[in-house]
């Protein structure tokens, strides 16, 4: 009997101390070693971005000059918002509107950096890059015109990509409203990839404005030039303006319109 | 009693076995440079690695300077992930797993460059736009060097004399990524260096090209990317599904 429970009394011990004992030595080895196998476990990456192939303040500068005119949550269609680079567009007149615009600000600051891009790219001697300096200002009108460069852009018909169906127009904060001198526009592209037109939309995770099963439509670059000042002598840039307000209305029906504004103040700090 | 001792067998042997698995490697010391051309003959005799179930062998050498690393496959998923994907290695001189330091290769894969914006390749002149697409060209089969933390890069052309260098290669079946990292590198995107006492780097593989971390840059992008080959937008599904990412722990040769 006294051997029975001696026998027992060794067991319990051996039970209550070898058993926490491997289950202790099992924790640590998978703390120990299976934490270390993060060497070998797969791992998955983050959302693709992409670069430009030219390291500049080029991209920031586009980006901050960038905004985007578009239809919003709840307008017409139902979509969702679309965030724009830095100010937000939206249809104004409460009627509908087709298209998307990306509309770039060319300021001094973002043409000075294009040229620097393309003279660094492919290492342009001073008098290159003059050369190139000069035909670029006298392509773009610069010093006569505000140059406004746009991706327009439509998930409907190629044909609201037609100009004559839109004024596109800048107003200031005291209501001058300008219409473009010069528009030159290129021919209708084929295709553009919804994810890089919408580039902030993704990368912010806001929904594209576009149905789902939309993966491109069809787009033009228009070129706008407008005049320097407004009806008072007062330059859109670098004047009392704060803010530049610049939009589309549709000739057949004013209410269908939409504007954008660029924060005049925010770009003449991130020169 | 003897149920306990099994269970312990039972519960530590695969521990040992797979848990254990971290996959270390120490680099041969090379007293002249390889060349970085996608070509093994100019390896000296070294240790291996494999990974992925045995698809993938990496070697590993280092000269002093740099740290060369060759990646060889003969399992057609991953040579096709290689071409259609291509590569991104993170390199961590403290030893640890930090992505800081990602390469991307080959470049044009998921960089990208946009003629349309702003009507600057239109005023160059024909020759210089020729010397401009050389230049791109060059650029799009070059490594891409991303600082995570400055979110700052910069492009290097493949055969690079010095510093950042990539090769590709495809023989017999089997395909080579050939690459070359510097261990001491200061520019102003970024500057590295290898310490004197630190004896380990950690190395992460990927065979999907996608951009980790905060540096998500944006490019406002056009068709003409697509379509001249500049560029990949959007994830790249391998045949997989998944992401392939492996970390060696690299015992460098002094």
């Amino acid at each position: 009997m006294q051997n029975k429970i001696f026998q027992l009394n060794n067991k319990i011990n051996k039970t209550t101390f070898i058993f926490p004992t491997i289950i202790l030595i099992t924790f640590l080895l998978i703390l120990g070693c299976a934490g270390r196998s993060g060497y070998t476990k797969l791992e998955r990456s983050g959302r693709f971005g992409g670069v430009s192939l030219v390291q500049s303040d080029f991209d920031s500068l586009w980006n901050s000059r960038t905004i985007t005119i578009s239809p919003q949550q709840g307008g017409p269609f139902g979509f969702p918002p679309i965030m724009p680079g830095r100010g937000m567009g939206r249809p104004t007149g409460g009627g509908m509107f087709e298209l998307i615009i990306r509309a770039t600000l060319m300021d001094s600051s973002l043409i000075e950096s294009g040229i620097n891009q393309y003279a660094q790219l492919i290492g342009m001697t001073p008098a290159e890059k003059k050369e190139y300096q000069d035909r670029y200002d006298q392509d773009h009108y610069r010093g006569q015109y505000l140059y406004i460069w746009a991706r327009v852009m439509t998930p409907f018909s190629d044909e609201y990509l037609n100009l004559n169906r839109w004024t596109f127009f800048l107003e200031t904060e005291s209501g001058h409203q300008l219409e473009p001198e010069k528009v030159i526009e290129q021919k209708v592209l084929p295709r553009m990839r919804m994810t890089e037109f919408s580039t902030d939309t993704t990368r912010e995770n806001i929904p594209s404005p576009f149905p789902r099963n939309r993966r491109s439509a069809p787009f033009k670059i228009v070129q706008f030039y407008f005049p320097l000042k407004d009806y008072d002598s007062i330059p859109l840039l670098g004047g009392k303006y704060n803010t530049l307000k610049f939009g589309a209305v549709n000739v057949a029906n004013f209410a269908d319109k939409a504007e954008a504004s660029w924060d005049l103040n925010q770009l003449k700090s991130e020169k | 009693m003897k149920l306990a001792f099994q269970l312990f067998a039972f519960l530590l042997f695969p521990i040992l076995i797979f848990g254990c698995r971290t996959t270390k490697i120490t680099s041969t010391l090379v007293t002249t440079p390889i060349t970085i051309d996608g070509n093994m003959a100019d390896w000296p005799k070294t240790s291996s690695v494999l990974l992925a179930d045995s698809s993938v062998t990496v070697r590993v050498a280092n000269d002093g300077m740099n740290l060369y690393l060759a990646i060889e496959t003969k399992d057609p998923e991953y040579m096709l992930d290689f071409r259609r994907a291509g590569i991104t290695v993170w390199a961590d001189l403290n030893g640890g797993k930090s992505k800081q330091v990602e390469m991307h290769f080959p470049a044009g894969l998921f960089a990208t460059f946009d003629r349309n914006l702003g009507g600057f390749w239109q005023s160059l002149t024909p020759e210089e736009m020729d010397r401009a697409s050389d230049k791109l060209d060059q650029l799009t089969k070059g490594i891409l060097v991303v600082n995570q933390a400055n979110e700052k890069f910069q492009d290097f052309p493949a055969d690079n004399p010095s510093g950042f260098a990539a090769a590709y290669s495809k023989s017999n079946n089997q395909a080579t990524m050939e690459l070359r990292i510097p261990l001491q590198f200061q520019e102003n995107f970024l500057t590295m260096s290898l310490t004197a006492d630190q004896k380990t780097v950690g190395i992460g593989i990927s065979t999907g090209s996608r951009f980790t971390g905060s540096f998500q840059r944006p490019v406002v992008g056009g068709p003409e990317r697509g379509r001249r080959g500049y560029g990949r937008r959007g994830s790249y599904q391998s045949n997989s599904g998944e992401n392939k990412d492996f970390w060696l722990e690299v015992s460098l040769a002094k």
